[in-house]
């Protein structure tokens, strides 16, 4: 009877290497100068933007945002690396393990930083390089939410694309949307690369819309509506504003009296329609462009709370401000 | 050509053959010199056919509302979007209409205010006492009937029907915008209405939008309005509602007085009144989920009719029955319903936002005005009740105090913040050896703040990680295999590398032993080799019965023994056992001690265990409890003290 000697395994272990030796021909995937396989950098990488943590853990008290309110925040890099780390500790067995994972982490981070931009990249635009920063943005609770999906959010670095133009992900003004979706049909949330100065919160292009301005005689329930005045030889809005009447028919609400309304366009000289009104000129004025709501550091917003600059606050910071609080 | 993002507005755009039936005349003058010659003339007949009561579905390009949508519309006007640019201009309202006039109005009706009939012949399809010459693309179709009041009402006058029919001219590529159209020109038929809803009880209101063909009937609408109004109620009703909650929804049941086929979405909403302050809100939402279940539950082939079928419910009463008006009927070409519930626009909205960085303190409820209708109408919350929650316990850093119940049982109250701070937190960075801090357990990010309390923000991140990787197999899969793929590759190949001198002979290369996978094939590889020859390899087969210990007899022979525990001749229990004067069954192998005889087992000798003083009265104590514990559990203590045998006494005491 043979006992399980060296040799025996040694032998095993030449003659697998030996047949080994064809299978290198196809390529082992290969991570390049990357740290983590791809199949599970996207997920780190979803889960360091919050994706699938429960929202009573992103937002601890629901009075915290109350109905009908938009809430800015910096997002804790520390906690969302907690997070990693909580997911790194499922595939540790023994202290090995562990000694070779915590060795390996900073590059682990760096991989995650440099992928969590690359999660979210539409229409095909490059994404963003260099090494992570800061990352902020809001949080909305409003019926806007449930009434309009689809809404658009842009941030912006800076005031330098005026309040009407549209401008690509990858403007360098522009901060790019590192995720953006809806928590609950009434929530939205935004993740942004950066710190904005300013975020545009617009109502979804579905094609193009007609429609007035309504609004309504205080204390009653009548309503009253208008259109402003465009001028019908450049199709610009004319300046200053001014608004011209849409007449209604009674009996019935919200039935326009064309008649009325389409002489009143026509006597308004700014629109330039002369004294004949046909069907486009008639469109022209009603046309409504999507609203577009700017949150930021501008005049007549009142958002001096938002974005201000502030301190931050390591643990020794908040010992300081627990020890005061008393 | 017009450039992406940008569109033209043009009036009209008027076919060169209306729809019709023409006759092509051809005549040919045929000479030579001065002779002619006569040639038969060519009459061909020629016909233009468009849709005329029913729009084809493929020519729709866009609705507004979205079918089937609820939003808040109410300073919107609804409109039709078809691909075909001629569409509204194929067909004259009247023969003496002007080229510009369309035949086409886009009509929207709330519930109760119309009735949207079932698939009818084309010829019912119109008003009574109106025929329609000429030939219909099909057979049968729906009509919207309405009363004069509504006729009156709602429906354009004929001055408007110019206005609200007009072509749009859009880049191709602008997806957006052209939604798949062949040739970028796309006209439009606008509503005169703008949807609205019930802002005394905050009730959504369903409409019905139908692009009705005014062919024949345009001298119908009604006169320009006398005086000018600037404002309009949104509190009036057209129709009085309360007379229409006598009507059953399906209209067999109230003509014939017998029940038809049940709608299935028929509940208890028949007995409310539609659109009125009571109009339940169950209703519209009912009707919206029966479309989806209906779009997702019907085959391809019939989704779109059924879908459409689906849409006209709630649109289905019989308005004739309570309402003593005259009635018209106008053929509908294209329907589609939406419900109006908003209670201000998107811009109303955004401007009553409570504005400030997560964590700030949550604003008064009572200073607040909140837009109207913000609340979820008929929500079972009593009106201006006292708050009855605690406000959160917040501090400046964003912190919330939570109660915490500790691993100890303890009820606490802990810190807590998730990962949206109203501050910028500095992230760890790493030490000049490049080294970060790193957390194997939750544990470890524990911390207590000087207050006394723990601060778990970081703790409970770390758990909710940790879960949602376990919650996921795949997860765990790609953790697990990048551990054993890539560590113990790494790990294999450094450790070759410092052997590497002594075993180069053995392993002629060495670069292959950092891919992935090696481990596999060598244990793969091993499993070969062994499996050719287990027993030199491994070492002898395991015998496929164990030994049992020596049976205590108590003195009586085995075979009396069995034979009365089987209730067997003894001279059977021998033939069976193999024992001495049976030597034919003895010698084929059979028994319970031939099997144990024949089986070579190597046996620890009793001789090699160290055995003193010590060990000796261990077992002795041992022994004695085993004993007293057998007594005890046994309850037959005489009979195990007479030293009688009795089998089941050893398990009769339970699970010693």
């Amino acid at each position: 009877m043979k006992q399980l000697t060296a040799s025996i395994v040694l032998s095993a272990l030449k003659a697998s290497a030996v047949s080994f030796e064809a299978g290198v021909a196809e390529p082992a995937t290969s991570l390049g100068d990357r740290a983590v396989p791809a199949e599970l950098r996207g997920w780190l990488a979803r889960l360091r933007l919050l994706e699938g943590v429960p929202f009573s853990y992103l937002v601890a008290d629901s009075a915290l945002l109350p109905p009908e309110s938009i809430r800015f925040f910096y997002v804790d890099r520390a906690w969302t690396d907690s997070l990693v780390q909580g997911a790194l500790s499922v595939g540790t067995v023994n202290s090995g393990d562990r000694t070779q994972l915590e060795r390996l982490y900073p590059a682990i981070r760096d991989d995650i930083d440099v992928e969590e931009r690359e999660v979210r990249l539409p229409g095909g635009e490059a994404g963003q390089k260099g090494p992570a920063g800061t990352v902020t943005g809001l949080l909305l609770r409003s019926a806007a939410v449930s009434g309009w999906p689809g809404m658009h959010v842009r941030a912006y670095r800076r005031d330098v694309v005026g309040d009407e133009e549209v401008v690509p992900e990858s403007h360098p003004d522009r901060i790019k949307v590192l995720r953006l979706e809806r928590l609950a049909p009434a929530v939205l949330l935004a993740l942004f690369d950066g710190v904005p100065q300013l975020v545009h919160l617009e109502e979804p292009r579905q094609g193009i819309q007609f429609g007035v301005r309504l609004t309504q005689i205080e204390g009653t329930t009548q309503y009253q509506a208008q259109v402003p005045a465009r001028n019908r030889d450049t199709s610009t809005t004319v300046e200053p504003e001014q608004l011209m009447r849409v007449f209604f028919r009674p009996g019935a609400p919200g039935v326009l009296d064309l008649g009325r309304t389409a002489k009143e366009f026509r006597q308004t000289a700014a629109t330039h329609i002369g004294t004949a009104i046909d069907s486009a000129e008639f469109a022209l004025q009603m046309l409504r462009f999507p609203f577009r709501q700017v949150f930021g550091e501008l005049e007549d917003v009142p958002m001096d709370s938002v974005f201000r600059p502030s301190i931050g606050l390591r643990l020794v910071d908040l010992e300081k401000r627990f020890k005061t609080q008393g | 050509m017009v450039a992406p993002g940008h569109f033209k507005l043009h009036a009209a755009y008027t076919p060169d053959l209306t729809a019709g039936d023409y006759v092509l005349e051809g005549t040919q003058t045929l000479s030579s010199g001065s002779d002619t010659y006569a040639t038969e003339q060519l009459q061909t007949h020629l016909k233009v056919t468009a849709p005329r009561f029913t729009l084809p579905a493929d020519q729709i390009a866009s609705t507004f509302p979205p079918a089937n949508s609820e939003g808040a519309y109410e300073d919107r006007l609804p409109q039709i979007v078809i691909k075909r640019r001629t569409l509204p201009w194929e067909r004259k309202p009247e023969p003496d209409s002007p080229e510009t006039e369309p035949w086409l109005a886009l009509v929207v009706v709330a519930e109760g205010e119309g009735t949207l009939s079932t698939e009818t012949k084309v010829a019912e399809c119109v008003t009574p006492g109106i025929t329609l010459t000429g030939d219909g693309d099909v057979a049968t179709s729906v009509y919207l009937s309405v009363p004069q009041s509504v006729l009156d009402k709602i429906f354009p006058t004929r001055e408007d029907l110019s206005l609200l029919a007009h072509v749009r001219e859009v880049d191709l590529r602008d997806t957006e915008l052209a939604m798949g159209d062949d040739d970028g020109f796309l006209s439009v038929v606008l509503a005169n209405r703008l949807p609205q809803f019930n802002r005394e009880t905050c009730t959504p209101v369903r409409y019905l939008a139908c692009l009705v063909s005014l062919e024949g009937q345009a001298h119908l609408l009604p006169p320009p309005p006398p005086e000018p109004h600037f404002d309009f109620d949104s509190n009036v009703q057209v129709v009085n509602t309360t007379l229409i909650t006598a009507i059953k929804p399906d209209p067999d049941h109230a003509v014939t007085g017998k029940p038809g086929v049940e709608p299935r979405f028929a509940n208890e909403r028949s007995a409310q009144p539609l659109g009125g302050a009571k109009a339940s809100v169950a209703s519209w939402a009912v009707n919206r989920a029966h479309v989806e279940g209906v779009a997702l539950s019907t085959t391809q082939s019939k989704v779109s009719s059924e879908v459409r079928t689906a849409m006209g419910i709630g649109f289905k009463r019989n308005l004739e029955l309570v309402i003593a008006e005259a009635f018209y009927r106008f053929p509908v070409l294209a329907h589609w319903s939406f419900t109006c519930n908003g209670a201000g626009s998107f811009g109303s909205y955004m401007q009553g936002l409570d504005v400030g960085l997560l964590g700030t303190a949550p604003p008064d409820p009572k200073g607040r005005k909140l837009p109207p209708c913000t609340e979820p109408p008929g929500g079972d919350k009593p009106p201006g009740s006292p708050p009855t929650r605690l406000p959160p316990e917040l501090v400046e850093t964003g912190h919330v105090g939570l109660p915490y119940v500790t691993r100890g049982g303890d009820a606490q109250r802990a810190w807590y913040r998730g990962a949206l701070t109203p501050h910028v937190i500095d992230r760890d960075q790493p030490d000049g050896t490049g080294h970060l801090r790193f957390a194997h357990v939750s544990d470890q990010l524990r911390r207590v703040v000087p207050d006394g309390r723990e601060d778990l923000a970081y703790a409970a991140a770390f758990e909710i990680g940790r879960l949602l990787a376990l919650s996921q197999p795949a997860v765990i899969d790609a953790l697990m295999r990048w551990r054993r793929d890539r560590f113990s590759v790494e790990r294999a190949a450094r450790l070759t590398d410092q052997v590497r001198a002594g075993m180069l002979g053995l392993l002629p290369n060495v670069e292959w032993l950092r891919q992935p996978g090696l481990g596999d094939q060598v244990a793969k590889q091993f499993v070969k080799v062994a499996g050719v020859n287990p027993a030199q390899v491994l070492g002898p087969s395991r015998p496929l019965v164990d030994p049992a210990r020596p049976l205590d007899l108590m003195g009586r022979s085995l075979d009396d023994v069995l034979a009365r525990g089987l209730s067997i001749p003894s001279t059977a229990v021998a033939i069976l056992r193999g024992s001495e004067g049976h030597p034919g069954v003895d010698s084929v192998g059979l028994g319970v001690l031939n099997g144990i005889r024949q089986s070579q087992v190597d046996l620890a000798h009793a001789a090699d265990a160290p055995f003193d003083a010590g060990a000796l009265a261990h077992l002795g104590a041992s022994l004695t409890d085993v004993v007293e514990g057998f007594v005890r559990d046994t309850q037959v203590p005489a009979r195990v003290g007479a030293g009688s045998f009795d089998p089941g006494a050893r398990f009769r005491g339970g699970n010693r």
